[in-house]
């Protein structure tokens, strides 16, 4: 549905896009993840044809793109992180608005209008003037005005910033609802556990480039990083963390919360191998868990940076 | 003094907008110091368009007679009349005549001998016919006396008036002085009050904020240091502003400031600024909404302006604007220094009238103040 | 269809504004109403009597008594420069035909021409009964002066080029570069055309709304008749009003500076053509129709401030279509740079 390949695009002596190149198929929720300034929104303002390209090829629903190419521009849908939309026009107005650039028949418009409004759950705010709303639902009448022409593909960009637990639980649901009746939907957020509940894939982009991408699964693996097991052992023996230490694969072994944090080396049998370990010495545990790697320390292994500076 | 530093800094941002209307402001006054008077009595002098088909001696001798005491220009009989009408109507103008061919004919069979386009309603269309009719008159009596008339001779003796004496106690050139910088006080008078209630408004409404205002009054700051530091960063400015006009205006006339009650005129300022700060402050007490600051500022300025005389005489008004004046502050920030050697005794009223106005701008600004802040 | 529905929120977006309603509806009518109150006096300066003081027993008493306009005063030369300062009396006639006075002006003027005649009819050595003061020499026209009307003409110019302030609006509003909904729209298959198309139809249909309320009230409220030929004054008003859309697109297109900034770029340009046009005073129409008349040429609302009382008060069309093709011509200058300009699709930043 989407193809990106090898984008450049410079500010000057600024690589925004370096040889940039990316994919998603239809029904796909693709989550587009990197540091500010990292060249998401460049990405995405590339693939709506709003800026210009130095190279690459982009191509969106098997067409390439280009600003006079209305029948790809109609049914693309957008919700920016700021909030477009106008303070003098109701809720329902501004709907009718955005809905209005995309649908000409007035009928079928009206009931895109209401769907939406219900979609969102403004059905009570209809005639209020986004002054009148809470940030959350600000934000919910956001994006309302970028899904009411049911676009085949949509691009979220940050949808869920500054807004309360409720209407974030409320805009991750909708965005599930839409993925179930097929959207396709680019999703660029900071939130990386709402990306790893939400995405079906991930890009991870930085300095403007494909750094990692794939299933959340899929960059764990793909990573050479460590294996944490976290054990609570109940033992007098002084000598227990020494043992630890012997056994295959292990880097080291620390305290936490009066538990053992076992760090080994990525390997297929390291929670066998402990196991094996405690039941040889008879021992009784408390606790046992392994930590996965999360998307934070994948992006710190690829980068040597935090996502979110 | 970071509150004081901050607004200063907020003016700084606004230095282009502020070397505009200073710069529009002289060019203005450059513009109208370029036409200022002499130094003794002169003649009010018309100022006429004359159309001479005639191409007569007589004709001739008639504009040489009227271009001695007056402005007279000779248009081509291709001239369009409509464009001079015009000027009538402009009052650039003060008359037009138009001189027939049939000039001569016309003095011999007794037919009125030319046409003139003036105003009707007023004196100087009396004072047109006056001197035109004195020309004919005298080229009829003197055919009558001696059947011919020597035009030459006759001018040299039109020309010779009588003298007109000034009284020993006016002094002309100063009172032009004193004519042209009052002009200039008036309009600065005007410029400062639309320059500060525009630009003190816009910057204040950013300073005034409700997220703003909040977080200086839950820091350990006075509410009197911040004010007392408010106060005085707008009052340096307010200073600036009327020392630049003031001093500019005082380059610009150099050379002839004799007989203007410059000290009058500098209090003057002085009071119009801190009357202005006084209504801004009434107005940023009730509101940060910046259309309807700059609203009430153009529209506050150019009232008071229009009302108290600075764009057309009071004089000129009608008797309903002439009495609402008298209640303008800006009327008695003119009077201040209306009459060369006014003494600070008659200045006396005039600017305590408005020190009064600014003493209760500013109570009702402070009341306005505190109901806002009891709302909050 | 969707034109229509464009210009219809267009239209809600302004309408309500509140600067909108301020600036080109209550805004104009207060100036009006401003301009009412001071300007009833200033064109009717009727004759009066010039106020004349002459030494006692003067011989030419007799000459300045018999003249229907002078109020004659005997009376002594302290009393009379008491009463020249207070401004009651014009001057002082007195020695040998000398003029006191204390100011110069009209009256002066002619109370020094009536003496100098005196001077001249001795002087001349022609006996007084050959001069024949009843003919009349002069065939009076009449044409009012009436400087003041070009404060309100110079108003309804101001307002006519109001458009240009929505226009910004608009502009900025569509274009990628400047605005979130610029983005937007750039991105939705709604054609930059048909928006642009649909910014000035509703950018001229809210300024002439407001354009013909101003007028309605300036007819009725202040019952003021400065429009005798209302059909060719208004297609002036409506050419006026594509002019100041004209501008607005072309100050909207300024790269580089928000909306907000080229709102004040547009109201010190109103401002400055306005005043120049004479909504500040008729001096200051006089001093450049006397230095720079070119400036009257290029300014289209000089242009049509004097076109307007050209028609309506001088009965002169000459150069009615002259104004109206100036008038065209910046509106279609303007609107031909946007067309150029927006042609662009694409940004290199934004």
């Amino acid at each position: 549905m989407i193809r990106m390949e090898n984008v450049v695009k410079r500010y000057n002596e600024l690589i925004a896009l370096d040889h940039f190149s990316f994919s998603a198929t239809e029904g796909e929720i693709i989550g587009l993840l990197g540091p500010n300034g990292c060249g998401k929104t460049t990405a995405i303002n590339c693939m709506l044809s709003l800026l210009t390209f130095d190279k690459g090829e982009i191509e969106i629903f098997g067409q390439e793109v280009h600003p006079n190419n209305n029948a790809v521009k109609g049914r693309i849908g957008i919700v920016p992180q700021e909030l477009a939309i106008f303070e003098k026009l109701n809720v329902y107005e501004n709907i009718d608005f955005y809905c209005g650039l995309y649908v000409s028949d007035r009928k079928a418009r009206k009931a895109l209008v209401e769907e939406a409004i219900d979609f969102v759950d403004l059905a009570k705010y209809r005639k209020f003037v986004p002054k009148k709303l809470s940030g959350g639902l600000k934000r919910r009448l956001n994006i309302a005005c970028g899904i009411a022409h049911k676009p085949s593909l949509l691009f979220m960009d940050e949808p869920t910033v500054a807004v309360d637990a409720q209407s974030r639980n409320f805009i991750l649901e909708g965005i599930r609802k839409m993925k179930a009746q097929g959207t396709t939907i680019i999703y660029t957020t900071h939130y990386l556990e709402e990306a790893e509940q939400l995405c079906d894939r991930m890009v991870i982009m930085d300095s403007g480039r494909n750094i990692a991408q794939g299933t959340v699964h899929e960059l764990q693996n793909s990573i050479s990083t460590q294996e944490r097991i976290e054990v609570g052992l109940i033992t007098d023996d002084n000598t227990i963390e020494a043992q630890l230490e012997e056994l295959p694969h292990v880097v080291k072994v620390t305290r936490r919360n009066g538990n053992h944090l076992i760090h080994f080396e990525k390997q297929e049998n390291n929670l066998p191998n402990l196991i094996k370990f405690i039941e040889s010495r008879n021992l009784t545990y408390t606790e046992l868990s392994s930590e996965r790697s999360t998307l934070s320390d994948i992006f710190l292994e690829l980068t040597g940076k935090e996502l979110r500076d | 003094m970071t509150v004081f530093k901050a607004i200063l800094l907020h003016f700084w941002k606004y230095k282009y907008l502020i070397l505009i209307f200073l710069t529009a402001f002289f060019t203005f006054a450059f513009g109208f110091s370029q036409n200022s008077g002499g130094q003794t009595y002169e003649s009010e002098q018309l100022d006429l368009k004359v159309i001479d088909q005639s191409r007569s001696e007589i004709s001739r001798g008639f504009v040489d007679y009227l271009s001695a005491d007056n402005t007279v220009e000779v248009m081509n009989d291709s001239t369009e009349l409509d464009a001079l009408e015009e000027d009538i109507f402009l009052g650039i103008t003060d008359g037009i005549i138009q001189i027939p061919s049939d000039l001569e004919a016309r003095l011999s069979s007794s037919s009125p001998a030319v046409e003139i386009i003036s105003d009707q309603r007023g004196m100087v269309h009396l004072q047109l016919e006056n001197i035109v009719n004195r020309y004919f008159t005298f080229v009829d009596a003197g055919r009558t006396t001696s059947g011919t008339v020597n035009i030459e001779e006759m001018n040299t003796l039109l020309a010779d008036g009588i003298s007109v004496e000034m009284h020993e106690s006016v002094d002309v050139a100063s009172q032009n002085n004193f004519v042209y910088m009052s002009a200039f006080i008036n309009f600065a008078g005007y410029w400062i009050m639309l320059f500060l209630l525009i630009i003190v408004g816009n910057v204040m409404s950013e300073f005034n904020t409700t997220e703003l205002r909040q977080r200086i009054d839950v820091s350990p700051m006075q509410t009197r240091a911040l004010m007392l530091q408010m106060i005085t960063a707008q009052a340096i400015i307010g200073l600036f502003v009327v020392c630049f006009m003031f001093f500019g205006g005082i380059l610009l006339r150099s050379d002839e400031l004799e007989g203007v009650p410059l000290g009058k005129m500098f209090i003057a300022l002085i009071l119009i600024t801190s009357f202005t700060l006084a209504i801004h402050y009434v107005i940023g007490a009730m509101t940060t909404n910046k259309f309807i600051i700059n609203g009430l500022a153009n529209f506050l300025a150019i009232g008071m302006a229009f009302l108290s005389g600075i764009m057309i005489p009071l004089e000129l008004m009608g008797e309903a604007a002439q009495s609402i004046a008298q209640y303008l502050p800006l009327y008695h920030f003119t009077q201040i220094y209306a009459e060369p050697d006014i003494t600070w005794v008659d200045s006396g009223f005039s600017i305590l009238i408005v020190v009064l106005y600014t003493i209760s701008f500013l109570i009702i600004g402070m009341i306005l103040e505190n109901k806002r802040k009891i709302a909050s | 269809m969707m034109i229509l529905r464009m210009i219809k929120y267009l239209i809600i977006i302004n309408f309500k504004d509140f600067g909108y309603w301020f600036w080109t509806l209550c805004y104009p009518l207060l100036l009006c109403g401003l301009f009412t109150m001071s300007t009833p006096n200033m064109s009717s300066t009727e004759i009066e009597d010039i106020d004349v003081g002459i030494e006692p027993g003067h011989p030419v008493a007799e000459v300045f008594e018999s003249m229907d306009f002078i109020a004659l005063a005997e009376l002594s030369e302290s009393e009379a420069v008491e009463r020249m300062k207070d401004g009651d009396m014009a001057g002082y006639i007195h020695g040998e035909n000398e003029l006191l006075v204390t100011e110069t002006g009209v009256n002066q003027t002619i109370i020094e021409s009536i003496l100098d005649e005196i001077k001249h009819v001795s002087a001349s050595g022609i006996p007084y009964q050959n001069f024949d003061y009843d003919r009349e020499y002069i065939i009076p026209n009449s044409q009012d002066a009436q400087p003041e009307t070009i404060l309100f003409y110079a108003l309804i110019s101001m307002i006519s080029i109001y458009g240009m302030f929505s226009a910004i609006e608009f502009i900025s509003t569509m274009q990628p570069n400047l605005s979130l909904m610029g983005a937007r729209f750039s991105a939705s298959p709604f054609s930059k055309w048909k928006f642009l198309f649909s910014s000035v139809a509703s950018s001229l249909l809210l300024n002439i709304f407001s354009n013909t309320v101003v007028l309605i009230a300036i007819a009725i409220l202040y019952q003021m008749a400065i429009f005798t030929e209302l059909w060719p004054t208004l297609l002036l008003i409506f050419t006026a009003n594509l002019t100041g859309i004209g501008i607005g697109l072309f100050i909207g297109l300024i790269p580089g500076i928000n909306a907000n900034i080229k709102t004040v770029i547009a109201v010190i340009l109103m401002i400055a053509l306005s005043s120049l046009a004479g909504l500040i005073g008729p001096i200051i129409k006089a001093v450049i129709s006397e230095n720079m008349p070119w400036l009257n040429t290029v300014n289209p609302l000089a242009r049509l401030t004097d076109t307007m009382y050209r028609i309506n008060f001088l009965g002169n069309y000459n150069d009615y279509w002259t104004t109206i093709g100036i008038l065209a011509l910046y509106a279609l200058l303007f609107f031909g740079v946007t067309f150029f300009v927006l042609r662009r699709k694409q940004y290199d930043s934004i």
